[in-house]
Parts: C-alpha cells; sequence; structure tokens
C-alpha cells in the first residue's frame, strides 16, 4: 500500500515539475523569436528608410549643383560674341554627409549636354540628372559639402574655356 | 526551483536587451526620417536668381551706357574724358545701390574708340560679387 501510494505520487509530481520547466522554456523561446523577429524586421525598415533618404537627399542636392551649373553656363553664356568673361563662379554650402555616408558628386561631358552624378559607397545609391548646357565641361569630381562651379582653363592656354567643379 | 532561476534571469536579459536595441532603432530610424524631411524641406524652398540678378545689373549697365555715349556724342563739348567721369560718377551711385542689395559691383572702361567729339564703341568691364555667386565679364557697348 504504502509502494502504492510512492508510485502514484512520484509521476504526478514529475510532470508538474515538467511542465513548469517546459512552460518557462516555451515562454523564452517565444519571447526570443518575438524579439528576434522584431529586430529583424525594424532592421530591414531602417536600412530600407535609409535608402531612400539617401536617394532622396542626393536628388535634392543634386537638382541644387544643377541649378548652380545651369547659373553658370547662362552666365558665361551672356558675353556674346564681342564680349569675353573674366570669370564666373557660382557656390554654394550642400551638406557634407547624406544620413551618415559621405557622397561623391561627378560632372560629366556628353553629347549635347553634361550629367551630373551624385552616389554614395554605403548603402550603395547613385542619382543621375542630365544637363542641357552650352558651355562645354570638364569631367570633374569633388566630395560632398562646400561647392563651386567655377569657369576655368583647363587646357593650360591662358583662356577660360570649360566649366569644372571644384570643392571650395 | 533552483535550475529555474538562472532560465528566468536570461529571459529578463534577452527583453532587456531586445528592448534596448529596438529602442536604439526606433531613434535611428527617427534620425534618419529628419533627413529626409529637410531634403524634402530644402527641395520645397525657391531657387534664389543668382544668374538673374547678375545678367540683370550687366543689361542695366549696357543701357547706362549706351545712353550716355547718345548724350557725349550728341554735344559736341562733350568727349572721352566726359564720357569716363559719367561713368565713374554712375558706377558710384550704382554701387552703393546694389550693396544695399546684397552685391558688390565695379563698373570700369577699359576702352575708348574715337576721337575728341565722337565716341564711336567703348570697351566695359562688369564685375558683379554677391556672397555666392562673382561674375566678370568684359563687352563692348557701340555709339547708337
Amino acid at each position: 500500500m504504502m509502494a502504492d501510494k510512492t508510485l502514484t505520487t512520484h509521476p504526478r509530481n514529475d510532470n508538474r515539475a515538467a511542465s513548469t520547466t517546459l512552460g518557462y522554456a516555451l515562454t523564452l523561446a517565444i519571447a526570443m523569436l518575438l524579439v528576434s523577429g522584431l529586430l529583424i524586421s525594424t532592421g530591414g525598415l531602417v536600412t530600407q528608410q535609409r535608402e531612400r533618404t539617401v536617394q532622396t537627399e542626393l536628388e535634392v542636392i543634386g537638382q541644387r549643383i544643377a541649378a548652380d551649373v545651369t547659373a553658370a553656363d547662362r552666365l558665361v553664356q551672356s558675353a556674346g560674341q564681342s564680349g569675353s568673361i573674366g570669370a564666373v563662379n557660382v557656390n554654394r554650402e550642400h551638406p557634407s554627409t547624406v544620413s551618415g555616408s559621405s557622397y561623391v558628386v561627378a560632372l560629366r561631358a556628353t553629347k549635347g549636354g553634361s550629367v551630373l552624378t551624385l552616389s554614395t559607397d554605403s548603402p550603395q545609391v547613385s542619382v543621375q540628372i542630365e544637363l542641357a548646357n552650352q558651355t562645354p565641361v570638364a569631367n570633374s569630381a569633388v566630395s560632398g559639402g562646400s561647392i563651386q562651379v567655377s569657369y576655368a582653363d583647363t587646357d593650360g592656354d591662358g583662356q577660360k574655356d570649360m566649366l569644372v567643379l571644384q570643392n571650395d | 526551483m533552483a535550475d529555474v532561476i538562472p532560465i528566468d534571469r536570461e529571459r529578463g536579459q534577452i527583453l532587456l536587451l531586445g528592448g534596448l536595441i529596438l529602442a536604439a532603432t526606433f531613434v535611428l530610424l527617427a534620425v534618419i526620417l529628419n533627413g529626409m524631411i529637410y531634403a524634402e524641406n530644402v527641395a520645397s524652398q525657391g531657387e534664389d536668381a543668382r544668374a538673374d540678378d547678375a545678367l540683370r545689373f550687366r543689361s542695366e549697365t549696357e543701357e547706362a551706357i549706351a545712353g550716355t555715349l547718345r548724350q557725349v556724342n550728341g554735344d559736341t563739348s562733350l568727349g572721352p574724358a566726359a564720357f569716363t567721369s559719367s561713368i565713374r560718377d554712375w558706377e558710384s551711385v550704382t554701387a552703393e545701390l546694389m550693396v544695399e542689395r546684397g552685391a558688390r559691383v565695379s563698373v570700369r572702361t577699359v576702352t575708348v574708340v574715337g576721337d575728341s567729339t565722337h565716341i564711336s564703341s567703348v570697351t566695359i568691364h562688369v564685375e558683379y560679387q554677391t556672397r555666392r555667386t562673382y561674375y566678370a565679364v568684359q563687352f563692348e557697348v557701340k555709339a547708337p
């Protein structure tokens, strides 16, 4: 009788303890699953938002630099046939980083105009803006910050001939 | 129960750490979105007409010089010296006015072609400088 009682009591006790341990383990697992799920999804959200922000900021900065290049182009063209340009400089302060990463601005001559390319390394985002300018442009690249568009002598003959981008 | 307590503590750590990382992520997200708002704010600002002002000043100068040439050529008692001094007077008045508009300007007569009573053309050097734009041009104005 005594032996039987012990036998029937033991398994019940074991079950209860197992359920408590299992309960903790399950809660822990669910908590970890939830937390890691949240972390992964917010991490993805941050990366995605960062790329979008960088893209938007580069577009805005690009449009502003494009406006400066166009302004410089108009000023150079204003000299006409009889006149000559002494100097044309247009400068502006831009943010030196976009969402914490630095960027490069490149101006490249194309057929019938030029292309302005703004790019960042991390995240890898690149924005291109096409320009229709009359004054020839020299291929030049500068880093973000204070950027100056100037009419400069690029072939060393003492005559100003092309628009270039320079860091101020 | 002795086995259970460490598990309980670990769970607390995971929640705490997870919460902290999540909080940091949301702060980062706020900073990034702030950058986006800034960019959109900058984009909505009107483009300041930097080339327009410089070009307007240049054409105003051209008009003023053409007018002065007409006046000097119409009066036989006036010659190149009168023209140069007239332009100098005009420049000093204009420069003062332009300073109020935030620009430093200078107008200089480079060459005057003609004789003592009639000027056929002049070459003018104009400089226009604001905080962001520098524009120097030399051009010829023919007598009307």
